[in-house]
């Protein structure tokens, strides 16, 4: 009996109000226009922001790459007249007319530190320049050579077998180089066989460099609520801010071509985040237990119950400010590529990143008339112990000598997986640090 | 009044909601204006007023045009928007104190069961008044439990709550409901 009436209420209230629709007021689309119009203006302004940033870099990037370029066409003078030389020769020589046969074609080997640079001239007399580490010298060419002092002594051969080299340029300071096998090229010409000019090889320790470095970071967090319908993400999105982020480590570097370096290394980040004042309601641990749960952008933490009485689902309490600290560390794998100028270089990299988290911890007062406050430091939950991220990266080194240089090294970092799992939110910190390192050769 | 969105068609809906996508505000607006009135009586049901009920709408509007690139056309577009209603309703909810104690009613002698002519003469801004007057809990578990055809287990998770205060606050929700319905009655005789 009491059922059927039971339903008898249900049933009226549903097929009464089920069908039926109530036309709100016209200010509440007002309402709702205006709250888009100012998220649209915001939207707008970021990517204005956005934009402005992006142009910037591009203008920095583009004012980084005309260094080298102008480096390179100014270059060091005494190379710079070495060339002249060289194609004053070159010049000389084809007025002669000894180079308007293929079979005297010009070719130019140009050692730079650790790449060979190679300038020939084809049946048209038009230079071709290439990088290469391998050269064919057909049957017949000629040659001459303004070969380094040091390796004076090896000219006679490359003259002898009709065979001359019309130019070696190399830079004073690079002469010493014995990377360029005199002896190598002589017989290979005067066998007319391939010359192979070896690159420049530094050994593994020259190659290698360390950075110790410390950064401090500016945090932020790109949110996604994964289901609009579950609650709460945009409330603890309000009530989170980041007060304190930094990291430290070592990078490891790995001259793996003249121009590029690899990274790699450790490092160690934390970082403390405020959430305000705010109830925390009890809800079901287990079958057995119930306890306050506190939500943050990253994930939640239990409160232990000082109260002798056991709470029910649905209590609150009060908890005042919480702190919230995440302890990472982190093995990057960077690609760089170099841009020098005298004692400046710019290594600008992007690479990825592996975090391990390796701590997580959440601190709050609570108020309660029943029980005095107490500060419990509870170890914070839905996070996950690994994630992956992006790292774009500029390192502007000053080296002070051979072995020491100082690196400025702005960074950016953003993950790629969310941080944790089982959470109101997905969570995808991305950060922005300047970092101070010291880099040392070994 | 008739409920206008079931007479739209898919692929109509499909393009609103793609331009709701764009930012499309004359797209936002139809959507309004087709799921509005429907979903002002739900809001109407889960608030205690018509104020309370235009300012969960408004949140519910803002918050679907934000999140709508992620509706993936499974189910209705309604029936998603519904959730995204009754979650602000909840919200709105959860951002205040309320217990989900149980509170005394005297036994009514029931006038319902032989009246139906009154029944059916009360009107639905009646109705929604009476489910206005439910304190919060009981409302809630009510709206959820009768409109939304949710299990008292799905309640009291919803709502973290335990599944017996769940159907304890649907039973004193229809003995208070009765109680007023009785009284209205007496009052029309």
């Amino acid at each position: 009996m009491s059922e059927h009436l039971h339903n008898d209420i249900d049933k009226l209230f549903l097929d009464s109000l089920q069908p039926h629709q109530d036309e709100p007021a016209e200010h509440v689309w007002e309402k709702i226009a205006a709250q888009l119009d100012e998220e649209d203006a915001l939207k707008h302004k970021v990517w204005m922001r956005i934009m402005f940033r992006t142009a910037a870099c591009i203008f920095a990037l583009a004012i980084a790459l005309e260094i080298p370029s102008k480096l390179h066409r100014n270059g060091n003078p005494e190379s710079e007249v070495t060339l002249k030389n060289v194609q004053e020769s070159v010049l000389s020589r084809e007025k002669a007319g000894n180079s308007s046969s293929p079979q005297n074609r010009v070719a130019i080997l140009t050692d730079y530190k650790n790449k060979s640079t190679i300038s020939r001239n084809n049946s048209n007399g038009q230079a071709i320049n290439r990088n290469a580490e391998t050269i064919s010298l057909g049957a017949g060419n000629s040659f001459n050579t303004l070969v380094p002092p040091v390796i004076q002594s090896k000219q006679e051969n490359l003259f002898s077998g009709g065979l001359h080299f019309i130019g070696l340029q190399s830079p004073v300071s690079q002469v010493a180089s014995p990377q360029i096998d005199m002896d190598q090229i002589g017989s290979a010409l005067e066998n007319q066989a391939q010359v192979i000019i070896k690159r420049g090889l530094y050994s593994l320790r020259h190659r290698l460099s360390v950075t110790p470095y410390f950064s401090q970071e500016f945090v932020g967090y790109n949110l996604s609520d994964d289901d609009a319908t579950i609650a709460d993400g945009s409330e603890i999105e309000k009530k989170e801010r980041t007060v304190f982020s930094a990291s430290g480590g070592i990078l490891l570097n790995y001259r793996w071509k003249r121009r590029w370096v690899i990274q790699s290394g450790l490092s160690y980040s934390w970082s403390s985040s405020i959430i305000d004042s705010s109830k925390s309601y009890a809800v079901k641990v287990d079958n057995s237990n119930v306890q306050f749960r506190i939500n943050t952008i990253s994930g939640y933490g239990y409160l232990p119950s000082h109260s002798s009485i056991a709470p029910n689902v649905g209590d609150s309490v009060l908890t005042d400010k919480a702190y919230s600290k995440l302890h990472y560390l982190t093995i990057p794998l960077i690609t760089n590529y170099e841009f020098k100028r005298k004692r400046f270089s710019l290594l600008v990299g992007a690479g990825v990143t592996i975090n391990f988290l390796t701590g997580a911890t959440l601190e709050t007062k609570i108020y309660s008339s029943s029980f005095s406050q107490n500060e419990p430091v509870v170890a914070m939950n839905g996070l996950k112990k690994i994630n992956y991220g992006i790292l774009l990266k500029a390192e502007l080194n000053y080296r002070i000598n051979s072995k020491f240089g100082i690196d400025l090294i702005p960074c950016f970092k953003n993950t790629l997986s969310p941080i944790n799992i089982h959470s109101a939110l997905s969570t995808y910190p991305y950060n922005f640090g300047i970092g101070l390192g010291i880099r040392y050769q070994l | 009044m008739v409920i206008k969105s079931q007479h739209i068609p898919d692929i109509e809906l499909q393009k609103l909601i793609k331009g709701c996508v764009a930012r499309d505000r004359s797209c936002q607006k139809q959507v309004y204006d087709l799921f509005g009135p429907g979903m002002m009586i739900l809001c109407l049901r889960f608030s205690r007023n018509r104020e309370e009920a235009e300012e969960v709408l408004q949140d519910g509007f803002l918050q679907m045009y934000k999140y709508i690139s992620q509706y993936k056309y499974k189910g209705t577009f309604e029936g998603w928007l519904r959730k995204i209603m009754i979650n602000c309703a909840l919200q709105r909810y959860r951002s205040k104190v309320h217990h989900f104690n149980s509170i005394s009613l005297s036994e009514e002698h029931d006038l319902l069961t032989t009246h139906g002519d009154f029944i059916e003469r009360i009107s639905e801004k009646e109705l929604i008044r009476l489910i206005q007057t439910l304190p919060t809990g009981y409302r809630l578990v009510f709206n959820l439990y009768v409109f939304e055809g949710l299990k008292h287990s799905e309640i009291a998770s919803f709502l973290n709550i335990k599944e017996g205060t769940s159907k304890s606050n649907l039973s004193d929700a229809r003995a208070i409901l009765k109680k007023s319905l009785t009284r209205d009655l007496r009052m029309a005789k």
